[in-house]
């Protein structure tokens, strides 16, 4: 029984020390954004690693989500001739929920688990040591960088997976359910309208949807190089820290996406 | 022809000619640490006076990389004091620590360059940090350092470390080292993995470094032979102690068994 306590003492004093360990890395990257030298080529860089890199299998995830998301709702919406508004249910599914985080999640997996095994392999061949020799802070050029990065990237990403969810969806309405474009589109618009403007111009699910990637891509690069500065062990420890910053990082995603959303429509909606 | 005499001072106010000791450079008091219940390291002290060599030797997982990461702050101590150019670096800041590094060179076991970046940008690495030059002086000032460990800046200049060999990594980490001319160069087991002819080559080079740069070193290792050849002083230890200190001769000549079976 008391190695069992002790066992979870160990347990909970990691996890604490581990969360702790993880926001001081995140106040430290953020405070850098706005501190000299700013690292713009490499920030650079990793904005094209984020966005130019991922475009392909984020195009593929809008096209196919939104694609299914006709096809499923269309058997349903059938049965009470309800089909033409399809585009309401791709248009407002779309924006406000799986856009965002499909997108981090896709994202998670691929930039995600590339940072962690980068830094990660920089840590165990002392890289991140000779960063520090060399009186450079590691964080500063390595992690703020990525955080910037994915914090422009997430949400760019995010408009792209919506464009294409719903043209996914209108394919699907037009060559299978007979729908025109122009009724399609219109049926976006109006769920879209619904829920009100900011500044009258943006509609609040868009803005709800933009939101929310801005948080997506924080957690996605300071999981990512906070398992990657954690490696330990050799080649093991890169391995180890790539599934953990893809597992974290994923819940954390699913976890935010939830108080974000209760908060956002709190703001913006009621 | 007479012998010639020494002087004699008839005047009281001439003293007699003092050697004039250098200032150190590099200085540990009473250095205690522990990861966790593994003492690693008790009551550590030495200093290195500016041009020395300091060979800091023992068997493996004695701490002695673990001094090189002290004097860096790498890691900071139990307790005692670190001393790099007159300055307790423990009681800086982070920022104002960085600033005090860029006074260091190190030379990794495994070179550590960064394996995203080509030679030349490795060599470069220090300078486009710390210094505001063009482009022309940062490649004059790579080609000088490459020069200096006898690569060409043609030849290698544009290759990434994954495409080079042992000898050669350890080459560029050395110029990469001396690049932002530093006062202090620290070598953590420069000789270690290389075949006898490539490490006896980085021992000449180390050696010709010393002469020509003026630096203070601090070398890690448990190569007797590289060690006598490039240090002015030797530490060794043992035991998380410092069992010896003294010069290359004396340590030839002691006759403490540790250090005779590690000498021998």
């Amino acid at each position: 029984m008391g190695r069992l306590v002790a066992l979870l003492e160990f347990y909970v004093k990691r996890a604490v020390l581990g969360v702790q360990e993880y926001t001081v890395l995140t106040v430290k990257a953020m405070r850098y954004i706005l501190a000299r030298p700013f690292y713009w080529r490499d920030t650079l860089q990793q904005m094209d690693r984020i966005g130019v890199g991922s475009l392909g299998i984020v195009l593929l995830t809008g096209l196919f989500t939104g694609m299914v998301l006709a096809l499923q709702s269309s058997i349903e919406m059938r049965r009470f001739g309800a089909t033409i508004y399809i585009g309401r249910l791709v248009g407002a599914s779309a924006v406000r929920e799986l856009g965002p985080v499909l997108t981090a999640l896709m994202v998670a997996g691929r930039v995600g688990a590339g940072m962690a095994a980068q830094l990660g392999s920089m840590k165990v061949t002392e890289q991140i040591d000779a960063l520090n020799v060399l009186g450079v802070d590691p964080i500063k050029k390595l992690v703020t960088p990525r955080l910037l990065a994915a914090l422009i990237m997430l949400p760019i990403l995010t408009i792209i997976t919506d464009t294409v969810a719903i043209f996914g969806g209108m394919l699907i309405a037009v060559v299978k359910l007979d729908l025109t474009a122009d009724l399609y589109m219109r049926s976006v618009y109006q769920t879209l309208a619904d829920s009100g403007f900011v500044f009258q111009i943006i509609p609040k699910d868009v803005l709800a949807g933009l939101i929310k990637p801005i948080f997506f891509g924080g957690i996605i690069a300071m999981t990512g190089c906070y398992f990657g500065l954690q490696t330990r062990g050799g080649t093991e420890g890169v391995g180890v820290s790539t599934t953990r910053a893809v597992v974290t990082a994923s819940i954390l995603i699913l976890a935010v996406d939830y108080f974000l959303t209760q908060v956002l429509i709190s703001i913006l909606i009621e | 022809m007479d012998d010639p005499q020494p002087p004699t001072h008839t005047d009281p106010s001439i003293s007699a000619p003092t050697h004039v000791l250098e200032p150190v450079v590099v200085e540990a008091r009473n250095l205690y640490l522990a990861f966790g219940a593994n003492q690693v390291l008790e009551d550590i002290s030495f200093e290195v006076r500016e041009g020395d060599a300091l060979a800091i030797v023992g068997v493996s997982g004695v701490g002695k990389s673990t001094i090189l990461k002290l004097i860096l702050r790498l890691l900071v101590p139990d307790s005692g004091q670190v001393i790099i150019d007159g300055e307790d670096i423990n009681q800086l800041t982070f920022e104002e620590v960085l600033k005090v590094r860029q006074k260091m060179g190190m030379v990794f076991q495994a070179s550590a360059l960064f394996d995203s970046l080509s030679v030349f940008e490795n060599v470069a690495f220090p300078l486009r940090e710390h210094f505001q030059l063009t482009e022309a002086e940062v490649a004059e000032r790579v080609e000088t350092a490459l020069g200096m460990v006898d690569l060409s800046l043609e030849e290698l200049g544009y290759r990434l470390p994954a495409e080079l060999s042992g000898g050669q990594k350890k080459r560029v980490g050395i110029a990469r080292a001396i690049a932002h001319q530093p006062k202090i160069l620290l070598y953590d087991e420069p000789t270690t993995g290389l075949d006898p002819v490539t490490g006896r080559t980085i021992v000449r080079l180390i050696q010709r470094l010393e002469r020509e740069l003026e630096v203070t070193s601090v070398v890690v290792s448990h190569d007797m032979r590289a060690v006598l050849a490039v240090s002015t002083h030797i530490a060794m230890l043992g035991d998380c102690r410092i069992i010896f200190y003294g010069t290359p001769e004396e340590i030839a000549a002691s006759d403490n068994p540790h250090v005779r079976e590690f000498v021998e």
